[in-house]
């Protein structure tokens, strides 16, 4: 029943990415921090969407390009951390687990995109034959046909991923406690892998010295907030 | 555009027509597509009060505005604007340990974006219908210099001091952190450079991490 939940609101926040609002809301940080609230770890959910928000940023939607649909996989992510780390308590584990698996459903995602345009051709070529024959008005149902399409879409694929994860993740315990350490240091590499993922959006030379002086002040802060 | 050929045609056939001219090919940044989307209103309006009728100019000029209005909105909105307001919001998450505050900062990202995201699709779609074939003029970086630089300067300044916040946690924790952090930053940026694929790029400095994690801990 979580898991059909988790589908309805990943398909749903799907839609933000770019078939329909585009507020941000699809966003990792945001759209895990909300899940988080729904499976009742909200504190939880957004660490989950720090770890995860720069990963796929530099990804742009450039034209017909297909990219990996980060959105959905972080709310597959997001979902598979926060149950296995209440059952196992291990959480960088589970963590740099659920992310590499994340990785694997936002290149399936991304191809999934291409089914979407696909239909959606189908869509306006019926659009088109309809028109011919002098009904104007279908044009609504062509964009809510066009926008189920979608939603449907990506639902199969969260919840066949939650599914899936369930079975690769319903063993977490079995891996030694001790190990998590080790996964710690991965998901500190998960975050420097998306600065250095970050970085090239900002490589301008008038932006280098903002660059810098934040580089500083970071650190600085640092000692007065810890 | 079905509004618009109701107001223009109140015939359906004549409608029928119109849309059918409309359903070619158009490819262009969303939020941009409203300077199109106007322009094209003022000049369909235009050739109906004139009763001087041009499609195929209209057409070319659709297909021109391609390429302006997808390169300034790419490198507006995705490459900055959005980077930018997602670094703002993340930066002050994590140097913020009260979570009241950091739901404040999330509230804060949406609102960065979305303000310059809404303000251009309602600027175009009047500059659009204000200006009609000029509108090709509005479509350059440099008309948009002031929301480019703040963006830019604040996104460089909150991946900064992202970095460096995280960067100094490290440090102090220990010097395996980072390294780890800096084979994560190094290793991605450089197999980018390089063109190395996305994935490949992403799993190796993890491996990496993941056994100087190993290595560590075994020492």
């Amino acid at each position: 029943m979580e898991n059909l939940l988790i589908g309805l609101f990943g398909s749903l926040i799907a839609l933000d990415t770019t078939v329909a609002f585009q507020f941000l809301i699809s966003q990792p940080l945001i759209a895990c921090t909300v899940l988080g609230w729904i499976l009742g770890d909200v504190q939880l959910g957004l660490q989950v969407g720090i770890y995860l928000q720069l990963l796929w940023l530099s990804s742009l939607p450039v034209g017909a390009a297909i990219i990996p649909e980060g959105n959905v996989a972080a709310i597959v992510t997001a979902a598979l951390t926060i149950r296995y780390t209440h059952l196992s308590y291990h959480f960088y584990t589970v963590l740099v687990l659920a992310i590499l698996y994340g990785l694997l459903i936002s290149y399936i995602a991304g191809e999934a995109v291409v089914l979407d345009r696909k239909l959606n051709n189908r869509f306006m070529n019926r659009f088109q034959r309809i028109l011919d024959q002098g009904i104007v008005t279908f044009l609504g149902r062509v964009h809510f046909l066009s926008l189920s399409a979608h939603f449907l879409l990506m639902f199969v694929l969260i919840y066949l991923s939650l599914l899936v994860g369930d079975w690769l993740f319903g063993n977490i315990t079995l891996i030694p406690a001790s190990w998590d350490n080790i996964f710690r240091y991965g998901s500190i590499a998960v975050l420097g892998i998306g600065v250095g993922l970050a970085l090239p959006l900002f490589k301008e030379k008038n932006y280098r010295p903002f660059l810098a002086a934040g580089l500083i002040t970071g650190g600085v802060l640092f000692q007065f907030v810890r | 555009m079905v509004p618009i050929a109701r107001r223009l045609y109140p015939d359906a056939e004549e409608q029928q027509k119109f849309l059918k001219r409309h359903l070619n090919f158009f490819n262009a940044h969303p939020y941009f597509t409203t300077f199109a989307l106007g322009a094209i209103a003022r000049i369909e309006e235009e050739e109906v009060i004139s009763g001087n009728f041009d499609h195929s100019k209209t057409d070319r000029f659709k297909s021109a505005l391609i390429g302006p209005l997808g390169a300034v909105g790419d490198q507006l909105v995705w490459a900055l604007i959005k980077p930018a307001s997602i670094l703002f919001g993340l930066a002050g998450i994590i140097m913020i340990p009260d979570f009241t505050m950091q739901l404040v900062f999330l509230f804060v990202l949406l609102l960065m974006y979305n303000v310059p995201h809404l303000y251009i699709r309602v600027y175009g779609l009047y500059k659009g219908y204000q200006l009609g074939f000029s509108v090709y003029k509005r479509l350059s970086l440099e008309n948009f210099r002031l929301i480019r630089n703040f963006y830019g300067i604040l996104g460089a300044l909150c991946l900064g001091l992202y970095a460096g916040f995280t960067g100094m946690r490290f440090i102090n924790y220990d010097i395996g952190s980072v390294l780890v952090f800096g084979i994560g930053v190094v290793g991605v940026y450089l197999l980018r450079r390089k063109q190395i694929a996305f994935f490949i790029a992403i799993l190796l400095p993890l491996a990496l991490g993941i056994i100087t994690g190993v290595v560590l801990e075994s020492v």
